[in-house]
């Protein structure tokens, strides 16, 4: 079943004093539940823009972003904004912990805009993940005094922890050694596969976008199969 | 109910997590709001205190005069200014006049001092009536009129020509002759030596009569203070009830308080005055904290963008970032409030406050100033909070993120 379903999208953004600037020129994909999709590209190709999209961060300038099938152009902005926190988890290159904060905090932001019930359960699910994803005995630590690997899983934890159906991660071992960062990859497809989650990964590292099923470049606007990358079966 | 509860909650963490800018851009406004608080109470207390001392001298809101002048042109004698207070306290019984006090005054000496005192002839209602507070003792009362000796009340001026002390010993004084007991001292504070005293007003046309004075005592008038509906009514019926009674007599009345003179308001320069005060202050508190509120919102659209990214939405983060304002200015304003209160009820404050004003007890600290505090914190909080809270949801999240 298709999860999300891109056809066509354009996105171009007006400059101050030149002709519009045309980033995204018709892009399409699909990507069914628990898919694992890598998307690479050059710097400036577009990825974020792309992430914002799939995100329903952003809106693309012509054609159609589909979430279950639902015209993502047609949701009201809090409509979109509640979708995109019920089933949609970002994990960020620099991991984007809130500073002041302890990774159990950090990990229970998501379900300050979630229902009632989890709201009201948010410190219990918060621990709960951090002991999935290794971190039982950091609970009560300050984001900041957290080492790399353990913040990138604590945002791990964050994304998963509305058990969100997409997961995008956008340059999820950007600022891990290489070590860390394999890790981190093995933790994150493995608690997207118990979830049942899509993964989404944009990224520079070939050999992180080798672990998806289908590796995407973005060039000149447009996804297109990476023939590089030998994709496993 | 879950969206108020996890509103409040964002904004309380907001706090928690930038407690040090929060607490720092709240010490200028914990210094606004204590500055305004302190000065509508001072404002307001100086409101109370003008009115005391208007109504102290001029009675309050409504009190009719009547000014009674014998029919002969001689001085009048003692016979004379009994009957006189014999038809006052009838007509205030006909009428049920609530506060009322029959006043005349003369100036008698104080035996073995040879020292003059003026003493004014007046009933129990008077101390009511015009704010005579009694700082030992008691003043006037009905069982007094039975005193086979009469009761007198003094000022500070009289105590002291008396040797000073207190009220703990049985103290007498001469007054014309007579022996009077002194019940009560009145102090009204600085400015208050100059010899006074008061006694019922039968008892005093005696005394003077006694001491061969009885034409000098003043003419009598009739003071009550009325609803000021019946202020009109009251001079025209009591008047007249008076000059039936005195056939031959003079009756005059008319309304003495403050309030009688239209289009007269002695509070007025000062109301604007504090409300110029107010709201300077409250501009320049309100300005350091949205220049803070601003600067700091710009190093903070990284974590709102993080908030939107997990499904916050642009009316959350505006009411996020408005609450923490709006919670930190209250919070703010109450340790103003506070700060305030406690400066207020220091003795050397309270000495200060009450220096040169005569017969006025310093009121407890006005609930209107620490509401008005409260109001105005949170109102600063608010449009303080409101700048910051619309560039926090104008910022685009994966640029926020990527700040």
């Amino acid at each position: 079943m298709t999860l999300l379903h891109l056809r066509g999208v354009t996105r171009q953004f007006a400059t101050i004093d030149g002709p519009a600037l045309q980033i995204l020129k018709g892009v399409d994909l699909d990507v069914a539940a628990g898919d694992r999709v890598s998307i690479v590209g050059r710097s400036g190709s577009g990825k974020s823009t792309l992430l914002n999209l799939l995100g329903l961060i952003d809106q693309p300038t012509t054609g159609v972003v589909e979430l279950d099938g639902e015209p993502v152009a047609l949701m009201r902005g809090r409509r979109r904004d509640r979708l995109r926190g019920a089933s949609v988890g970002f994990v960020f290159q620099q991991f984007n912990l809130i500073e002041g904060l302890t990774a159990a905090e950090n990990v229970a932001v998501p379900l300050h805009y979630g229902a009632g019930r989890a709201y009201w359960r948010r410190a219990h699910l918060a621990r709960e993940m951090l002991h999935r994803v290794g971190l039982g005995h950091r609970l009560d630590t300050k984001a900041t005094h957290l080492s790399g690997g353990e913040q990138q899983r604590v945002a791990i934890a964050r994304a998963l922890v509305r058990g969100p159906r997409l997961i995008l991660a956008d340059e999820p071992t950007g600022a891990l050694d290489i070590e860390t960062g394999a890790r981190t990859m093995d933790l994150l497809d493995r608690v997207a596969t118990d979830a049942g989650a899509a993964l989404v990964t944009i990224t520079h590292d070939l050999a992180v976008a080798s672990r998806a099923r289908r590796v995407l470049q973005l060039v000149d606007g447009r996804l297109q199969p990476h023939e590089r990358v030998e994709v496993p079966a | 109910m879950t969206d108020v509860a996890a509103a409040i909650q964002d904004a309380w963490t907001e706090l928690r997590i930038h407690r040090g800018r929060v607490l720092m851009s709240l010490i200028g406004v914990t210094v606004a709001i204590a500055a305004l608080t302190a000065s509508v109470a001072v404002g307001e207390l100086a409101r109370s205190t003008l009115l005391v001392s208007m109504e102290a001298s001029g009675g309050r809101p409504a009190t009719v005069t009547m000014y009674v002048t014998p029919a002969s042109t001689d001085a009048p004698s003692a016979e004379q200014h009994l009957a006189a207070l014999g038809a006052i306290d009838d007509a205030v019984e006909r009428y049920r006049v609530e506060y009322a006090s029959a006043r005349t005054s003369a100036s008698l000496t104080i035996g073995g001092q040879g020292m003059g005192v003026q003493v004014e002839g007046v009933d129990p209602d008077f101390a009511v009536m015009r704010h005579l507070g009694v700082a030992d003792g008691r003043f006037l009362v009905e069982s007094d009129r039975a005193r086979l000796a009469p009761a007198v009340v003094v000022n500070r001026g009289v105590l002291d020509a008396l040797g000073g002390g207190g009220m703990d010993a049985h103290r007498t004084v001469e007054l014309g002759g007579t022996t009077a007991v002194v019940v009560g001292v009145v102090d009204r504070g600085l400015g208050d030596d100059w010899p006074q005293a008061w006694m019922l007003p039968t008892d005093l046309v005696r005394v003077a009569d006694a001491a061969g004075q009885a034409g000098m005592v003043s003419g009598m008038q009739l003071e009550a203070w009325v609803p000021e509906s019946m202020a009109d009514d009251g001079v025209r019926m009591l008047s007249q009830d008076i000059r039936s009674a005195l056939p031959g007599s003079s009756v005059d009345g008319n309304r003495q308080d403050w309030q009688a003179f239209e289009g007269y308001d002695p509070l007025l320069p000062l109301q604007l005055t504090l409300v110029g005060t107010a709201v300077v202050i409250l501009l320049l508190g309100a300005l350091g904290l949205i220049t803070v509120a601003v600067v700091s919102i710009r190093q903070r659209v990284r974590e709102l963008g993080i908030r939107r990214a997990f499904g916050a939405s642009r009316g959350r983060i505006f009411v996020a970032v408005m609450l923490e304002s709006v919670v930190g200015t209250v919070v703010a304003g109450a340790i103003g409030i506070a700060v305030c209160i406690f400066a207020y009820r220091l003795p050397v404050v309270q000495e200060t406050l009450t220096q040169g004003i005569g017969g006025v007890v310093l009121p407890g600290f006005p609930m209107g100033a620490a509401v008005t505090g409260l109001l105005v914190s949170a109102a600063v909080g608010a449009i303080a909070g409101s700048i910051p809270a619309t560039i926090a949801v104008r910022s685009k999240v994966i640029e926020a993120i990527r700040f």
